[in-house]
């Protein structure tokens, strides 16, 4: 890990440290495409080192965290996002453990009127 | 009541269990499936040529990801090669983080079926594309439209079941 650090770019001092912690932050939040649950952090599989390369292009260029997870996101699909955003296909994993919490509320609040 | 409820989401979590389990997590559904392709400056290989989306033909194609040190694209290439013979689509290559050296003599051991590659020595155009799986195969239509992407080894059956069909309903929409 604290190799890469060094390759940061070397504008101003603010700047860099700011950088630095948005490259963190962005690598440890897109996934590793092919390997098991690691983020392009932790990887040295080929294609993390390349998406690191080009997280830290893009920062260089004064691209925002925003800009680069949609990047990723339309080419590697949501996928690659550990947090991934609310949509449709996946409305049913956000909202259906509070589904299930009603569901269950029901049937219990039920049972005990009976008794 | 409450044993009926129970026994329907008892069957909604196992159907559920089920779905998920039996389609594979690693195929990542391509976002880039009816968008164009995407712009590129870069060198084809075995010629001095500096080539852009421009050099794609007006006309469907299938555009294969491959590189040497793939071992998986040893068994795809002889059905690559049996395309190629039985031209019923184009067939072009995107030589993807190799060395020139290498890609071109591979080519003379296991054929070329190719009309010719674009050599992506940094993988910037593999970037773009979202490849993570080298071989990996994007059907193009002649608008430069992705129409479909096969993830891994095109074998026979991918070939005539999935590809050709696709190739036809294609055309038909012309």
């Amino acid at each position: 890990m604290s190799s890469l650090l060094i390759i940061l770019p070397t504008n101003t001092h603010g700047d860099n440290i700011k950088n630095e912690k948005l490259y963190n932050k962005v690598i440890t939040e897109l996934r590793c495409m092919v390997c098991q649950n690691q983020n392009i952090a932790e990887s040295e599989a080929p294609l993390a080192v390349d998406l690191r390369k080009k997280v830290k292009k893009m920062i260089d260029n004064g691209k925002d965290e925003d800009y680069i997870k949609k990047y990723m996101s339309d080419r590697y699909s949501d996928f690659i996002l550990y947090d991934p955003p609310f949509r449709s296909q996946n409305a049913l994993l956000w909202i259906g453990p509070f589904i299930f919490l009603l569901i269950l509320t029901f049937i219990l609040f039920r049972k005990n009127i009976s008794k | 009541m409450t044993k009926k409820i129970s026994i329907i989401i008892f069957v909604i979590f196992i159907s559920m269990l089920y779905v998920g389990l039996s389609h594979n997590s690693r195929l990542v559904q391509s976002p880039l499936i009816d968008k164009k392709l995407p712009e590129f400056s870069l060198p084809v290989l075995q010629s001095d040529i500096s080539a852009d989306i421009s050099v794609f033909p007006d006309d469907i194609f299938l555009l294969n990801i491959w590189a040497s040190w793939c071992v998986e694209c040893i068994r795809e290439h002889r059905v690559l090669n049996l395309i190629k013979e039985e031209r019923k689509i184009r067939l072009i290559g995107i030589n993807y983080k190799d060395s020139k050296k290498d890609a071109v003599g591979w080519l003379k051991i296991y054929g070329n079926p190719y009309e010719y590659n674009i050599f992506d020595k940094d993988g910037q155009l593999g970037i773009d594309l979202g490849v993570y799986g080298v071989p990996e195969t994007f059907l193009v239509d002649k608008n430069k439209v992705i129409r479909a992407k096969y993830i891994g080894v095109i074998n026979e059956d991918i070939y005539y079941n999935e590809i050709l069909p696709t190739i036809d309903k294609i055309k038909d929409d012309y």
